[in-house]
């Protein structure tokens, strides 16, 4: 971490004398992953069981919905190449996953060879849950495998063809699953071959009888001391947790401003010194990995199960929306609108004919008003509200032991305060108004 | 990447084409001696009149691209709304059985047509004018808006519901002619003439009257053609009242053939429709003739790849030409070699 490039390291040798302790700066950039990971687990131990199945279902859903949205704004919203194939990522990453926990487990022994259907085995973080989440990873590596075929053609072509292209390869992994035949039963399973399994992923019916790994039904224990239900809202809010994280530090470095260069001006990107190619590949490399995770959780996730049919066009077009009105490149944007995209069809399951119908004309005249989405780029600690009322309270509540005592302390922090306090001075430039981000780049234009 | 490596690089894929091209190439010819000419003459026919179809909705996708530099997804929904405007209009007023087809046919096409063209305009003066500078992107998702909105609204209990429909069959159709064992039907025919004379007339528009030539001219470029005096907004209206005209005639063709029509937001309309878009790409977007050798090439590939390959990887062929395309000539097999756009 002695790279003379560290911002921090620089502005301490100019300061003097100045050094962080690495164990401290390590503790604080860890920080947020404890934190996620001790509020997944109070979601999973103390919320679900009080809000009972339903809602726990629901919390399920809206966790899924975020790793799956916030990894298509790391494409869409940052780098700015529209895919409107995401779910065809996230069925790749989905059967990647089930192929390994359903075939998986039968071949683990874990499953008696007469039964139907594979279920959960071993506790709570048990040789089960490590399979899991081996799934999950693997599920996420091969959606990224995926990501890098779609992400070249993405040198090529940009805007409308692009998205084009995406189209196509999600219809193309629909077209091939729905040609696959139904899942082998256990009893056959065990002494099937790895072609044997990949050629047998469920066809059109779908993926049946993956195990549910992520569940709703609260973990708990009941009164002779034996771990009911699983912990699936556990994980899935550490894969939100790592989802979210990953997108913030990506967002906020180096790698990440490069891609918000690409998306507001390639050209001139590539004139700044940014590898454009590189860019655009990884940025698809990094979403298809996060759709894949996001894919097999929803793999996992009881009551639904993996077929083409649902996780086609129009799954994609709802993450679209998702990313669009929360904001094309803000992160809490788009978790805002993940989650209230969720809660609102089940809430209004009377008017579910009209919901679509209100999806659209919401998408069309959010462009037209505000073409950057709800959010914009803008996170929600850059509203004006959070500044003036939460940030104080935060600094009080955290200041010397979870952030530095003085924001100024941190090259980035200090810069940020700099930028307000110039929009501050001039509060009619740029950032606010949507007129900044609306100027058309007229290159393709040209006869 | 070094030239050389670069050279072997294209040297393996070039020899990997080829030898899949030859594999392709045995099973097909295997298929063509096993089936005869029946089979063969019988794919000719169902490739012209999908072709035909395809050929009317990729050509309002290419004239809105020409116009607007932009892909209007909405296009298949006027598709799907001409198809289930026209079986309204024959339900409603119960032509199919009175009338005698030679009223009920032209008068039924008009009133879709007209439809659907109103349609169209209205769409682009609500949402698409008021972000005529905005960027690509936007437009493309405002396009999606739309589409979305006409699916969904078409599904509604009060528009046409969510049970599929079975069209009254307005021409009495019957063989016209056999060859070979090859029922050369009416609609087939009525299908391909009424396409071809479409087409015609569009052509025509487009290179022979004053109409056309501002088309043409705020294609080229909307600002000097602006400053000659053409009213551009009036030109971009007429404009997607004329694809969607085309996309109405080509709803009412496809639902005289295939009789049933389904829920408006059924994926074979999206697919039916995103196949049109890429005949209009792989023809070169913004160009007349290559939407139509677009659409012909596009059913010539799935009705083929069908009858011979596999019946049930039909739209896999069609996108996988598609990315061959975009990846090897981004604009199209007559994008750049054709200059005239529209």
């Amino acid at each position: 971490m002695t790279t003379p490039r560290d911002p921090t390291r620089l502005l301490a040798a100019r300061v003097g004398g100045f050094m962080p302790n690495p164990i401290v700066t390590a503790a604080r950039s860890l920080w947020p992953l404890v934190f996620g990971l001790v509020i997944a687990f109070a979601l999973q131990s103390l919320v679900a069981p009080m809000i009972g199945p339903f809602y726990a279902k629901m919390l399920l859903d809206i966790g899924i919905a975020i790793v799956l949205a916030s990894s298509l704004n790391i494409v869409n919203g940052f780098a700015g190449q529209f895919s409107i194939g995401h779910a065809g990522f996230m069925m790749v990453g989905g059967y990647a996953a089930a192929l390994v926990t359903y075939y998986g487990s039968i071949k683990l022994g874990w499953i008696a060879p007469d039964a139907y259907g594979v279920d959960v085995h071993g506790g709570f973080m048990g040789s089960g849950d490590a399979l899991f989440m081996f799934a999950c990873v693997f599920g996420g590596v091969v959606a990224a495998l995926a990501g890098l075929v779609v992400g070249l053609p993405s040198l090529r072509l940009r805007g409308d063809y692009l998205a084009i292209v995406t189209l196509g390869f999600g219809e193309i992994v629909r077209v091939l699953v729905q040609q696959s035949s139904e899942v082998l039963e256990p009893k056959v399973a065990a002494g099937a071959t790895l072609l044997d399994a990949v050629k047998h992923i469920g066809g059109p019916l779908g993926f049946t009888g993956t195990p549910t790994y992520v569940s709703a039904t609260p973990w708990i224990e009941n009164a002779a001391g034996e771990q009911t239900g699983h912990a699936g809202i556990f994980f899935t809010f550490m894969f939100v947790a790592i989802v979210l994280i990953a997108a913030y530090r990506l967002k906020s470095s180096s790698h990440g401003r490069a891609l918000l260069a690409v998306r507001e001006n390639e050209i001139a990107a590539e004139a700044m010194g940014v590898n454009t190619a590189r860019a655009k590949v990884s940025a698809f490399v990094m979403a298809a990995f996060f759709a894949g995770v996001g894919g097999a959780l929803f793999a996992h996730e009881i009551g639904t199960t993996l077929n083409p049919k649902e996780l086609g066009f129009q799954k994609s077009i709802d993450l679209v929306i998702m990313v669009v009105l929360g904001g094309m490149g803000s992160i809490t944007g788009v978790v805002l609108a993940a989650t209230i995209l969720t809660i609102l069809p089940e809430l209004f399951r009377e008017f579910a004919q009209y919901r679509m119908p209100v999806y659209a004309l919401a998408l069309i005249i959010v462009m037209i008003v505000r073409p950057q989405g709800l959010f914009g780029i803008k996170e929600l600690w850059d509203l004006k509200v959070w500044r003036r009322y939460v940030i104080p309270v935060w600094r009080k509540v955290a200041g010397g032991w979870l952030i530095p005592k003085q924001e100024g302390d941190l090259p980035i922090a200090m810069a940020r305060d700099l930028s307000s306090e110039r929009a501050g001075a001039q509060p009619a430039v740029a950032e606010d108004s949507p007129k900044a981000e609306a100027t058309p780049p007229d290159e393709d234009k040209a006869p | 990447m070094s030239a050389k490596s670069k050279q072997t690089t294209w040297i393996v894929v070039g020899v990997l084409a080829l030898a899949f091209a030859a594999t392709l190439g045995k099973t097909i010819a295997l298929g063509l001696v096993e089936g005869g000419p029946t089979k063969l003459l019988q794919t000719v026919v169902n490739t012209v009149a999908l072709g035909s179809m395809y050929a009317l909705t990729a050509l309002g996708y290419t004239l809105v691209y020409g116009v607007l530099r932009f892909i209007n997804f909405a296009h298949s929904d006027v598709f799907t709304f001409g198809a289930w405007i026209s079986f309204a209009i024959a339900s409603a007023f119960g032509w199919a059985v009175t009338e005698s087809p030679l009223f009920a046919m032209p008068m039924i096409l008009l009133l879709a047509m007209a439809a659907c063209a109103a349609l169209g305009v209205t769409i682009e003066a609500l949402a698409y004018r008021p972000l005529r500078r905005a960027p690509r992107l936007n437009v493309l998702i405002t396009a999606i808006g739309v589409s979305l909105l006409l699916q969904n609204v078409g599904q509604l209990k009060f528009v046409f519901g969510t049970q599929p429909q079975h069209m009254p069959a307005l021409i009495h159709d019957s063989s016209l002619i056999e060859i070979s064992g090859v029922h050369i039907r009416v609609v087939d025919v009525t299908v391909v003439l009424l396409a071809a004379v479409l087409l015609v007339a569009l052509e025509a528009l487009v290179y022979r009257t004053k109409l056309g030539r501002a088309m043409r001219a705020v294609s080229f470029d909307e600002r000097v053609a602006s400053l000659m005096g053409i009213n551009v907004n009036r030109i971009v209206s007429i404009t997607f009242g004329i694809g969607s005209a085309l996309a109405a005639a080509g709803g009412l063709l496809f639902a005289l053939k295939y009789e049933s029509i389904k829920q408006t937001a059924d994926s074979t309309w999206v697919l039916l429709g995103l196949k049109a878009f890429v005949a209009a790409v792989v023809g070169g977007i913004g160009n007349v003739r290559g939407a139509v050798a677009g659409a012909v090439l596009i059913a010539f590939v799935e009705m083929f790849g069908a009858a011979y390959l596999s019946p049930h990887m039909r739209d896999l062929y069609v996108f996988v030409i598609l990315i061959v395309v975009l990846l090897v000539k981004p604009s199209g097999l007559f994008g750049k070699s054709v200059v005239e756009k529209v």
